[in-house]
């Protein structure tokens, strides 16, 4: 078969997975090699969805004997099958890496005869890029579930990160869609994956020169609006999976209709619930939230009107206005509107001199949303007082103008429908 | 320091130039009204114009008296909004060295100064717009072996690309042309910028055009199309860069 056309097959196969960072990875070049990597990652281009282009995304093979109903290469589907040598991959990604295209490759693979024989197809791949090209260029790859460990091993000496796709936010689901997938085969290698991560660090404390196991960490997918669990349950997730193993990433990505089970929805995906999400994971990692203070039992899903945080802050009125020359690091990083950015500007402004509402305008900081919840100086921006029936309406957010073609009376029911479509048949 | 009333310092463009005009502010003890590129000079019906001449030794002082008298990471900012080559910006970087002189390290923390703002946006303006090159970059590989690119940066960019593409293309030689200042950015195990003189003629290797047609090919895929979003797409990447990316531009992949 002709490359061109492999090449269409098989990244059209990949696509749907979210992952595209090449951040995470210090990797230099060495004398005679080929390529490094930037620390917070280089995109190379977006594509016409707006997603951004960092990797050499692709399929080794989408042949999978595997039958996971969500998924576009299951064994029962009609499509188009083919399959890369492991040379073939690497000589494409030396080409495009001379050409500044990508940051590096991302390479999984459907499971051809055993997840062991594709685990090994996988690893000859990246060794002919590491040792016979000597390329130094990110590197992402997929661990198969079930795959056995000293394979996993071995791969995550090559690679800058590893996966494992937990696919389904719960078992049932899994053993639903994907019979030959369980949660213990997903979560033993991803066990197995951050085990070695923190074994190599103590190892790299001891000697300097210790070959890095998989030095960017490991990330996972999971796909949403598929399945009828709740944002709830998929934040609480995510938070157990970055408090037990460590991941540097949980992507979410929005359910594309490609499977033909009458169970699943057939409806477009819900982005602005998977945005939600997206919110929801960066207050969790970046912003010292926890998953129960995002949602709890009477809240089992985002607000679509208002973000994650504004939710929150709308629903502890108690604790705002916060004094913007005093309130601590944590707290200020709690006030809708503020990011990191602007909250480390503050704390360091606030140093030398006091800081009004003009002083944090010259400094560029958002006040669209922030100025219902702090003072300067003991004062108000404008008289504003939080009263929530009256602000509600100039904190909506402009989801709606900003992420696109939808609207928010357009997404509205799409999540909520897929999850009704199936509790009303299972 | 004084008013200098109307005086107007005139340099040759240079960053030492500039930090010559710096020099001689402080040296005749006035503070210029505008420090100007000769090339650029208003000459404005009041003005005083003074033309300095570029003395490596007054630049390397200033140099190092900002590095140790304010911090490096101010020198650093200091040379990348001279880069942005927006007019005026000469003054701003004058009056944050005073005020840097005077608050010492401390300068950057004084947000609300607007010279102090004025230079950190310059300065970041710069740094982004080098980062997208970074990104956007498409290099050619031509007949001869080396790897080509031609780009229109908005500010003076070339100096900061130098260090990321030497490190990562080690053992190639490459070129990146900005087309719009004629200059050159040459690797050939080290960096230089050269003044190019007229349109540099490539021809392409044999195989640049079906690594150039596969590129097309998976960029087209990867798309989903259920989530297509244009403007999401122009926001990261905006138009003003396609016509020199590979993928964006029908030319460079279309045989």
């Amino acid at each position: 078969m002709e490359l061109a056309k492999k090449l269409r097959i098989l990244s059209d196969s990949a696509k749907y997975d979210a992952s595209c960072s090449s951040s995470g990875s210090t990797r230099k070049n060495t004398p005679g090699g080929l390529g490094s990597t930037a620390p917070a990652g280089i995109c190379h281009s977006f594509s016409a969805d707006g997603r951004c282009i960092s990797l050499l995304k692709i399929l080794l093979t989408n042949a999978c004997m595997y039958d996971c109903q969500y998924c576009i290469n299951r064994s029962s589907n009609d499509v188009e099958r083919a399959a890369f040598s492991p040379r073939e991959i690497a000589e494409l990604t030396i080409e495009f890496y001379k050409r500044n295209y990508i940051e590096g490759l991302f390479l999984s693979s459907a499971v051809v005869r055993s997840a062991d024989y594709t685990m090994e197809l996988i690893i000859e791949s990246v060794r002919i890029l590491r040792e016979e090209y000597r390329f130094n260029g990110y590197i992402h790859a997929k661990a198969i579930p079930s795959a056995s460990e000293a394979l996993v091993k071995r791969l995550g000496l090559l690679t800058d990160r590893m996966s494992v796709n937990i696919e389904l936010p719960s078992n049932a689901s899994l053993s639903v869609f994907a019979p030959q997938k369980s949660k213990q085969a997903i979560l033993t290698p991803m066990k197995s994956i951050s085990d070695s991560i923190r074994q190599n660090k103590e190892e790299l404390a001891l000697y300097r020169h210790a070959p890095e196991f998989s030095p960017a960490g490991q990330s996972t997918q999971m796909i949403i609006g598929a399945t009828p669990e709740s944002d709830r349950q998929i934040i609480t997730l995510s938070e157990s999976l970055y408090k037990k193993y460590s991941l540097k990433r949980v992507y979410y990505s929005a359910y594309v209709p490609v499977g033909s089970n009458p169970l699943l929805p057939t409806v477009s995906p819900p982005l602005l619930r998977e945005h939600r999400l997206y919110q929801a994971d960066w207050l969790l990692r970046y912003y010292g939230f926890s998953a129960k203070e995002l949602l709890d039992e009477k809240h089992q899903n985002f607000n679509n009107f208002v973000d994650p945080k504004c939710d929150w802050a709308l629903r502890h009125k108690e604790l705002f206005p916060l004094e913007i020359n005093r309130a601590p690091y944590e707290m200020l990083l709690r006030v809708p509107g503020l990011g990191i950015r602007s909250v480390n500007k503050i704390i360091r402004a606030r140093r030398v001199c006091k800081l009004s509402f003009e002083d944090l305008k010259k400094m560029k900081i958002p006040m669209r949303r922030a100025k219902y919840f702090i003072t300067c100086g003991g004062k108000t921006y404008d008289n504003i007082w939080i009263r929530e029936e009256l602000i509600t309406p100039f904190l909506l957010s402009d989801s709606g103008a900003a992420y696109g073609q939808m609207s928010i009376s357009d997404c509205q029911p799409t999540g909520e429908d897929g999850v009704k479509c199936l509790t009303g048949e299972m | 320091m004084s008013d200098g009333g109307d005086v107007v310092y005139l340099y040759d463009g240079s960053f030492d130039g500039f930090f010559s005009a710096v020099f001689e502010a402080y040296y005749r003890h006035e503070r210029p009204r505008r420090i100007e590129r000769m090339q650029n000079a208003q000459g404005g019906l009041f003005d005083i114009p003074i033309t300095i001449k570029t003395d490596k030794q007054h630049a390397e002082r200033v140099s190092a008296a900002i590095r140790k008298k304010i911090s490096y990471a101010a020198w650093e900012n200091i040379y990348c909004a001279y880069l942005s080559e927006i007019p005026g910006i000469e003054i701003v970087c004058l009056e944050y060295i005073a005020t840097g002189f005077r608050l010492r390290k401390n300068v950057d923390l004084y947000l609300n100064a607007d010279c102090v703002m004025q230079l950190l946006t310059a300065a970041k303006t710069v740094k982004n717009e080098a980062h997208k090159f970074l990104e956007f970059i498409r290099f050619s590989h031509l007949e001869g072996g080396v790897y080509f690119s031609e780009i229109e940066p908005k500010y003076n960019v070339l100096p900061l690309l130098a260090r990321h593409f030497a490190e990562r293309f080690l053992n190639t030689p490459w070129m990146i042309y900005d087309s719009k200042r004629r200059l050159c950015l040459v690797f050939d195990g080290e960096c230089r910028i050269t003044k190019a003189e007229g349109t540099p003629q490539i021809k392409c290797s044999e195989d640049e055009l079906l690594y150039r047609s596969l590129w097309k090919k998976f960029y087209d895929t990867i798309e989903i199309k259920q989530r297509h979003n244009e403007k999401c797409r122009s926001n990261h990447m905006p138009k003003r860069f396609w016509r020199h990316i590979t993928e964006m531009n029908p030319q460079s992949y279309a045989p």
